[in-house]
């Protein structure tokens, strides 16, 4: 049956258009392609739209600036405040919207914790590092997708990092009796489908080899019978390794896309 | 404190607000140069000349969106649609739900809040954790009126004809708007993309037999008899019925006495004699912020192509003569005409790249439907469970690619998509090189759609023009004959009070033709110059500021010069044409040297 695939003309692919399994049979690991814009917005000291195949996600920064209420300050540290806003919904199904708020807020604590660890928040004490991020579209992988746009965003606001934080999304079958498949970077039919569940893991670039964060979901099944979702450990511990390796990835495109603001920015700007 | 706590509990912090300050001096100067005959602005546009404006639109199978960039402001809408149950006093009206929703993203006085919206919402404002600030809930307010002005009462969307079936089911409308950025006169952008979305948005097919799900629907008598909505690549979708294609512009007020419109120390205001152009107020069309922050009132005219008026906002603020009222209808028709046929063709287009994925949709879908039977999960032969060392992994195989590669993308495009994709995406590059140009004055530009406003824009600028300035210009583009296109970014229309904004201009297209380098340049270049056209900024320092106001206005009489598209207007006092001329020829040799 395998191999009877891999000869045949009709190569299996995934929703997207990606490859399913390469032609020794094993799972095809490609991720969208990226692309990322730096400074669409002229208000926000930062901005970047960030595009992974059709999940777009535009993230704005304002800060290191005071808090509103100044009792708010914390006195060594600066604060990160995450906004999700997702203008669109999947399912036009006013129940979801409950969901999905849901879903945002814990999002958005998890992305504040991320950050937080990752910016240099001793260098800008009692201040508030403010990042709204709009989902434009969303096709899947709309947390790794935030997290690489606020990074990208706070890079070109110009907030240092002390790390870089990247974000794998794992599609994983949940059946035990399925040999296992790891797939990146699932589109949202993917995600959707209630057998498959979806592990988010973030590493950083000083050391891709040790997780920094985790987050995992299900798609909420429709039908009757509950399929329980576990994983194996050393399916986790097999994503750990993968998202070592996918990490060095993002964080080239990042560079590549610093590189070119900067020239465009030299170009532009200061241009005498 | 409890603000404390609840903003420990929800991770939320709203930060300070300097957004909305304006110094003495920067109000005073630009209310003078409104006030004059001839409005100056900041941003060198007449007081009737609207900034460009930019549209991208999508559609899927339940919904469609617009993102309006007008000029820095940039707004999206997306509209859905579900059917429901009728409210029951009005069992054959269909519902519209808008909400608006000024994203903390748009400017720092905005703060993280329930949407404002029509219809059952959530019960937005209150005092807690998140809530709006009294600025930020008037302007959503007034957004969201008058977008249902326009789009209900106005008779956009004829609300019965969204009726499916009487008393049983009807579409409920949601058009959600964001303001993703405010540079100024988010209602305009608000009820362009509102109306946008509307008008590209496909109405689904609906199966009225079918039954929803199986057994459970005996238990549940409403939805015995949920239609099902067709999916699109089943039945094509229909366009909605709308009466007509309403758009709004704004004008903002700035009256000759801050405060008040009758006469002070500074002199009595003669209104008898006062011609309709020197009138006491100045209305100048799109405010951007910085106008916003200074005006007394606001005027919003929504309008369709044929100058029906549908919508007319005046909320007060200062006391306007009914021959201003007339004027700004009059200019409004002129903007909205504009702005219609801008409109018209950017759906167009949108409606081919619809289209056109709709089409490759279909094609993946039959596609689907003949592997589903070959599709199968199994991975390769590894079935070991031992914890595998670290340097490789049994389970995770990586492909031969060197990384996960943004390169290593397996899908089987056409050429033809390829180069669509590559010429769109080097458009979007050198859209992006002209927005980020901060000497142009940071304006996100047109460069497809906008060509005719832009034509019409540059040619009021050539009125302006000294002769001897055109003749250097001929003469120091005649010295080159390939690169002429660096002569754009000479544009200087006269401008006011832009000291940060200098640096050239001419270097910048040098540089960016030695890097780009591709073919997709020279539209942009042309955009760039019909661009540079409408911004401008000196090349000197602020002394001869005020020497270019005069001898603007000297250049007013001046006969209008034939529409060159290749040569701009320069304003520079004579002092400095020598060295101007030189730079140009140097520059031109400059840029002549890299491209061989």
């Amino acid at each position: 049956m395998t191999s009877s695939i891999s000869k045949s003309n009709n190569t299996v692919r995934r929703s997207d258009g990606r490859l399913l399994l390469n032609a020794d049979g094993s799972a095809c690991t490609t991720l969208r392609p990226l692309s990322c814009e730096l400074s669409c917005l002229q208000r926000a000291d930062g901005s970047s739209l960030w595009k992974s195949g059709s999940t777009q996600v535009m993230a704005a920064v304002y800060g290191p600036i005071a808090p509103r209420i100044p009792s708010q300050e914390k006195g060594d540290e600066a604060q990160v405040s995450v906004v999700i806003k997702s203008g669109r919904h999947n399912n036009a199904n006013n129940n979801s919207k409950s969901n999905n708020s849901m879903l945002e807020r814990e999002w958005e604590q998890l992305l504040t914790s991320i950050l937080t660890a990752c910016i240099d928040t001793h260098a800008y004490a009692r201040t508030v590092v403010e990042v709204v991020l709009q989902v434009v579209q969303d096709d899947g992988s709309v947390l790794a997708a935030a997290l690489h746009s606020s990074v990208a965003a706070l890079m070109d606001a110009g907030v240092s990092l002390t790390n870089l934080p990247v974000a794998t999304t794992f599609l994983l079958s949940i059946h035990k009796e399925k040999p296992l498949l790891i797939l990146l970077d699932p589109s949202s039919n993917e995600e959707t489908n209630p057998e498959n569940c979806v592990l988010v893991m973030v590493t950083e670039n000083n050391d891709p080899k040790r997780i920094l964060a985790t987050h995992s979901m299900t798609a909420t099944s429709s039908k009757k019978t509950k399929t329980v979702a576990t994983l194996s450990a050393t399916t986790v511990l097999s994503c750990a390794q993968a998202a070592a390796k996918a990490t060095p990835a993002v964080v080239t495109f990042w560079r590549l896309a610093m590189e070119q603001r900067v020239t465009r920015e030299s170009q532009t700007l200061w241009s005498s | 404190m409890p603000l404390a706590t609840a903003s420990t509990a929800s991770s939320y912090i709203s930060i300070r607000d300097d957004a909305r300050s304006l110094s003495r001096n920067e109000r005073a100067f630009t209310r003078e140069c409104a006030l004059r005959t001839k409005a100056l602005r900041l941003d060198g546009r007449t007081s009737e000349q609207v900034r460009p404006v930019r549209l991208h639109m999508g559609r899927w199978d339940h919904g469609a969106e617009c993102t309006v960039e007008w000029g820095n402001t940039r707004v999206t809408s997306l509209c859905t649609a579900e059917l429901v149950r009728p409210n029951l006093d009005r069992p054959n009206e269909g519902q519209l739900v808008i909400s608006v929703d000024l994203s903390p993203s748009a400017s720092p006085s905005f703060r993280q809040a329930p949407p404002f919206t029509t219809g059952a919402g959530i019960a937005g404002g209150g005092q807690g954790p998140n809530y709006a600030g009294n600025n930020q809930r008037l302007q959503a307010n007034r957004i969201l009126r008058c977008l249902e002005k326009i789009v209900l009462t106005g008779g956009t969307l004829d609300v019965e004809a969204l009726c499916l079936v009487p008393a049983q089911w009807v579409w409920r409308f949601h058009l959600a708007l964001t303001i993703l950025d405010d540079a100024g006169n988010p209602m305009d952008a608000a009820v362009m993309a509102a109306i946008a979305s509307l008008r590209h948005y496909r109405k689904p097919h609906v199966d009225l037999d079918a039954h929803a799900g199986g057994g459970d629907d005996s238990n549940d008598p409403a939805l015995a008899s949920a239609p099902i909505l067709i999916p699109s690549h089943l039945k094509e979708p229909t366009p909605l019925p709308l009466h007509h294609t309403p758009l709004a512009i704004s004008f903002a007020f700035i009256p000759l006495e801050d405060g008040s419109n009758l006469s002070t120390a500074a002199g009595v205001v003669d209104r008898t004699s006062s011609s309709s152009s020197a009138g006491v107020v100045a209305a100048l069309v799109d405010p951007n912020d910085r106008e916003e922050l200074l005006q007394n009132g606001s005027l919003t005219v929504g309008m369709n192509i044929h100058a029906e008026v549908c919508l007319l906002d005046y909320g007060g603020g200062c006391e306007l003569p009914p021959t201003q009222l007339q004027e700004c209808w009059k200019k409004a028709e002129g903007c909205i005409r504009q702005l219609c046929t801008m409109l018209e063709a950017s759906l167009e287009q949108a409606d081919k790249q619809a289209q056109a994925d709709r089409l490759q949709k279909l094609v993946v879908q039959q596609q689907e439907t003949r592997t589903t039977t070959t599709r199968s999960t199994t991975t390769n032969n590894n079935t070991n469970t031992e914890l595998p060392p670290l340097p490789s992994s049994p389970y995770f195989q990586q492909s031969d690619n060197p990384g996960e590669n943004t390169t290593a993308m397996d899908v089987d495009n056409n050429d033809d998509d390829n180069n669509v994709e590559q010429v769109q995406t080097e458009a979007e590059e050198a859209y992006r090189q002209l927005a980020l140009d901060y000497s142009q004055g940071y304006k996100a530009t047109k460069v497809r759609e906008d060509t005719d406003h832009m034509k019409h824009s540059s040619q009021a600028y050539f009125n302006q023009a000294g002769k001897l300035m055109k003749t250097i210009f001929e003469s120091a583009k005649s010295a080159s004959a390939t690169a002429d296109n660096d002569q754009k970014d000479k544009g200087k229309a006269p401008t006011v009070g832009q000291p940060k904004k200098q640096g050239t201009k001419a270097a910048t297209t040098t540089t960016t033709t030695n890097k780009t380098g591709k073919s997709s340049e020279t539209p942009s270049k042309k955009a760039k110059g019909t661009k540079a056209a409408t911004a401008g900024q000196l090349d000197s320092d602020e002394e001869e500021t005020t020497q270019m106001l005069q001898s603007e206005f000297k250049a007013e009489q001046a006969d209008p010069a034939k529409p060159d598209a290749k040569a701009k207007p320069m304003d520079v006092d004579d002092d400095d044409i020598d060295d101007l001329a030189m730079a140009i020829s140097s520059k031109k040799k400059k840029k002549k040297k890299a491209k061989k």
